[in-house]
């Protein structure tokens, strides 16, 4: 008896350990960041910095908010996120109620989504439509191809289904409303709880799409704060690789080395851009188990 | 309901159907250009594409582009970096997954396990970009990992982590497994509550451990969530290491690198090969869509569970 309880102990122990290793492998990264962004560039490059800044300063992020890029990118990237949601909850709510009342045609418009699911043309012929269209260099990009989730409409049917009384709908139609007031006033209001989730979730996609930036924009225009991030990235990807070709060759580096300096300011970039998506993580937490489990149940 | 709705007559039905299709029209309109068109699109496949043809206009080429894959010399290794790179993180990221579910199961204090899980699910939001920031403050020449090392005396020059074409593959996997770790657990952690507890009671009146419990009881009963979530994921093989190839890769891991979603952009959007890169996404989605299919079937064989 006394070997067993000691057992469990042990197991809890190990148990234990291995889930503060790796909530800190999930953590440190981060903290090590914003070490690194509250830090003089040059001497983050020498060891021995861990936990706390050595020489701090607000350099970093100074530079970032006087550029000028940083704002138009900023601008965009908010102006996507908002009119982005917006326009998906639109476009999404009124397609799924019309879709849960239909009489007739249901199972026809409902085919007609469920393909899309399954089938694609690809990157190539979308990018090709897209083209055609006038989309390209064009802000429309970011929010039309999202606009339609059928996904998120599968959502919203579900909870119209478990919680929309005939009854409230009828007696509406009594009071003289017709169907598009009905469903302004009457069902979005009582659908708020699964339009704010898909909300939150469609917000953080906009928010962190980079992709549709790099294929269908060329013009400085439209950089959002991922494509500068990225642009960053590249950056210093290149310097990285001039570095170690002169390193190969036995030349002396310290000059490029020297060049490195924007490792705060990427950091510090990186640091901004996620603020949003810790802010709005609570909120995040608490809905995404209950869509994934809705998910679930359909799949 | 219906049966008073079956009664009506079709004119009256469509009245009262009207302002519905309306609402739909936008879903509709939308589906219809950025789906089905593209759709369509795939044609070009066949077809000497030009742009000033479009798609119907463009001649006919047969399987042309079909058979170029067998002179590509690119081709084989592209396919084998997706296969190896796809296998990699599909075996290692659910076996984490798995483990992660089955330890965070075992804790017992509420808000130690509320903690972690909050903490593992958070990578899962930010964008690939984000990550590759996070990679470079920790995998440059001048990066900690780099400072750890020489500090420590394991090195005397810096390794260049992010350069190394072996390194490469790991990287890559081990970052997607940091990233969806929580997120892809989510599932078994939901599939572990559900398991009857009177099982676990009876085990523990014979006398078996927690481990025991565990491998024992917990495991077996996620088994159809496990090869569900397998299933759905082995379609995606052939498209894993996009992001990573697009964001870290570099002229030097890029021959490691290139997978086949990357090399459809490449070849497509880059250098303007519309037909053949289309040629090889449609190859490609029809090889995605036997793997799933193959994988159900094995699968049903194994388990009794499938999705199809």
């Amino acid at each position: 008896m006394r070997k067993k309880t000691k057992k469990i102990e042990t197991f809890d122990i190990i148990n234990t350990i291995i889930m503060v290793v790796f909530s800190l492998s999930i953590i440190y990264p981060f903290y090590y960041c914003i070490l690194l962004a509250f830090n003089d560039g040059f001497d983050s490059m020498l060891p021995g910095m861990y936990l706390w800044p050595r020489k701090p300063t607000l350099a970093n992020f100074e530079f970032i908010f006087k550029s000028s890029n940083f704002f138009l990118a900023f601008l965009n990237s908010i102006l996507r996120t908002v009119l982005g949601t917006v326009t998906s909850i639109v476009v999404t709510f009124m397609g799924a109620y019309g879709l849960f009342k239909l009489i007739k045609f249901k199972k026809t418009y409902s085919i007609y989504f469920v393909i899309t699911m399954y089938v694609s043309g690809g990157m190539i012929p979308l990018y090709i439509v897209i083209k055609n269209l006038g989309l390209l260099d064009n802000f429309l990009v970011y929010l039309l191809p999202s606009m339609w989730s059928f996904y998120n409409a599968l959502l919203l049917m579900a909870y119209f289904r478990g919680s929309i009384d005939a009854a409230i709908e009828e007696s509406a139609y009594i009071d003289g409303a017709g169907p598009f007031r009905t469903m302004v006033s009457i069902i979005f209001p009582v659908s708020m709880p699964v339009i704010a989730t898909i909300a939150l979730f469609c917000a953080v996609g906009q928010w962190n799409s980079w992709f549709d930036t790099v294929i269908y924009t060329k013009s400085d225009n439209l950089e959002t704060l991922q494509s500068m991030l990225m642009t960053l990235v590249k950056e210093a990807e290149s310097l990285q690789k001039m570095i170690s070709e002169m390193a190969s060759k036995g030349q002396n580096v310290d000059l490029l080395v020297g060049q490195l300096q924007p490792n705060g300011i990427r950091v510090a970039t990186m640091l901004v851009v996620i603020v949003p998506i810790v802010c709005v993580y609570p909120f995040l937490q608490r809905y995404f188990v209950k869509g994934i489990m809705i998910g679930a149940v359909k799949g | 309901m219906s049966k008073t709705t079956d009664k009506l007559p079709a004119k009256k039905i469509f009245k009262k159907d009207f302002p519905y299709h309306i609402m739909l029209l936008p879903a509709v309109l939308l589906t219809l250009i950025f789906n089905y068109i593209p759709m369509v699109g795939i044609i070009i496949a066949f077809k000497k594409y030009s742009f000033r043809l479009g798609f119907f206009g463009s001649p006919w080429a047969g399987l042309t582009y079909f058979k170029r894959f067998f002179s590509d010399f690119t081709l084989p290794t592209v396919i084998l970096n997706s296969v190896i790179l796809g296998v990699m993180s599909l075996v290692l990221g659910t076996v984490t997954a798995i483990l992660f579910a089955l330890l965070l199961n075992e804790i017992t204090g509420l808000r130690f396990k509320k903690f972690v899980q909050t903490v593992s699910y958070f990578p899962h939001f930010i964008s690939f970009v984000t990550v590759v920031v996070i990679l470079q403050a920790f995998l440059t020449s001048d990066g900690l990992l780099n400072q750890l090392l020489i500090s420590l005396g394991i090195t005397e020059e810096s390794v260049l982590f992010l350069g190394e074409p072996n390194y490469y593959r790991w990287i890559v996997t081990l970052t997607s497994i940091w990233k969806e770790t929580g997120w892809s657990a989510i599932i078994y952690i939901a599939a572990i509550t559900g398991i009857d507890q009177s099982m676990y009671e009876a085990a523990k009146i014979d006398g078996a451990s927690r481990w025991n419990c565990m491998w024992y009881i917990t495991l077996p009963s996620i088994i159809p969530t496990i090869s569900l979530m397998l299933i759905l994921s082995v379609g995606g093989i052939l498209n894993v290491g996009f992001d990573p190839a697009m964001l870290l890769a570099n002229s030097m891991t890029m021959p490691k690198a290139r997978v086949l979603s990357y090399y459809v952009y490449n070849t497509g959007i880059i250098s303007g090969d519309f037909s053949y890169s289309t040629a090889l996404s449609l190859v490609t989605s029809i090889f995605s869509a036997s793997f799933m299919v193959i994988g159900n079937t094995i699968s049903r064989k194994l388990t009794g569970e499938g999705i199809i």
